[in-house]
């Protein structure tokens, strides 16, 4: 706070972006004082000099469009080949709270074993990052539904059945 | 300028955010990896790890997306990220830590900006930053050279808004400071 100027708004007054009314008030203080005006105008000018060296730096320090292409390729190979690894917490979304996953893991780790379980969890949630669309609230019960159809593709229906209950059960909980 | 708001880049970015295809990925890399890399360069990394680590960053908003709540928060999530690939990199080559973070910036903008017209000299913002303290420093980087907003400078250093604007405020009454000087010893 300087002159009851608060620094909020002497950086909102600097960037152009105060409401009026208190512009206003900061401008009739600036006409009267002698100090305030000259910190402004060289909070001012080190703005204007920050902004056009940012300006000159981003226009300058630039990327080959060929390193970008290889960069890109060798991501994307990367996630292709690596689709379906990682970890739970790489995958876990807003609704696919970790902790929920790691839940339904150690239940369904008995019925099909613990590596089959992390596994199919793993692939399910990958489908649901995937598709088309924001994770909503219903998600829940779509990624339990595409666990159930994956976890009765390798496991057949009887334990997909359970699998799908004990989804069930923590969506209850 | 405002280079977030550049015509393409946040129309890819949402593209992304809603369809989240590989077609739509390789359009937001192309946007963002130049901005990525230089945001390592800066920071004093030379090309090769500048490329690592942009690449690693690209790759882990790909496979993180789901976990972002709110699109609007893109950049602060996207530069939080590059911050933890860059602090995870320097913790793992150790030495440096003290000196990486800001040393090698004076001599790379010397070496690769040419002065535009209009412009007072190659290194400015090394010149200007110089003046500053390190967490001063990070900020106006973040702020000037990624055209990042308080808001989203705050996501990224996981700090409050009203600190982020405090050591804004600190930084550019500084640089005031430092203009006057220099102002007085030339009329002197």
């Amino acid at each position: 706070m300087k002159h009851s100027i608060s620094y909020d708004d002497w950086l909102a007054y600097l960037d152009g972006a105060l409401e009026p009314a208190p512009a206003d008030r900061i401008r009739t203080h600036l006409s009267t004082c002698a100090e305030c005006r000259d910190l402004y105008k060289g909070m001012l000018a080190a703005t204007a000099s920050l902004r056009a060296s940012g300006d000159a730096y981003r226009e300058t320090a630039t990327v080959t469009p060929a390193a970008i292409r290889r960069a890109r390729e060798q991501v994307c190979r990367r996630i292709r080949t690596s689709d379906g690894g990682g970890t739970l917490e790489d995958l876990a979304g807003t609704v696919l709270t970790i902790s929920r996953l790691r839940r339904l893991q150690a239940l369904v780790a008995p019925v099909c074993g613990s590596r089959t379980a992390f596994r199919l969890i793993l692939a399910a949630v990958s489908k649901m990052s995937m598709a088309p669309g924001r994770a909503s609230g219903d998600d829940w019960n779509c990624f339990v539904q595409k666990l159930n159809d994956l976890t009765s593709a390798f496991c057949g229906k009887t334990t997909a059945r359970l699998v799908w209950k004990l989804g069930q059960s923590l969506e209850v909980g | 300028m405002n280079y977030i708001g550049q015509a393409g880049e946040k129309e890819t970015v949402e593209a992304f955010l809603s369809l989240r295809t590989e077609e739509s990925f390789q359009s937001l890399f192309e946007a963002l990896y130049p901005r990525l890399h230089r945001h390592f360069i800066v920071r004093g990394l030379d090309s090769r790890d500048a490329e690592e680590l942009a690449q690693n960053v690209m790759f882990l908003v790909y496979r993180r997306v789901a976990q972002l709540r709110d699109g609007a928060s893109f950049y602060g999530w996207l530069f939080q990220i590059a911050r933890n690939e860059y602090l995870h990199h320097v913790r793992k080559n150790c030495a440096r830590l003290a000196t990486v973070e800001y040393e090698p910036l004076s001599g790379w903008l010397a070496d690769t900006l040419p002065a535009p017209d209009g412009i007072a000299g190659t290194d400015a913002l090394a010149a200007w930053l110089s003046h500053l303290e390190a967490a001063e420093r990070e900020i106006l980087l973040l702020h000037f050279a990624e055209d990042l907003g308080y808001r989203e400078i705050a996501a990224v250093l996981g700090i409050p808004l009203g600190t982020v604007k405090w050591r804004v405020f600190n930084a550019k009454a500084k640089l005031a400071g430092v203009l006057k000087k220099e102002e007085a010893g030339k009329i002197g």
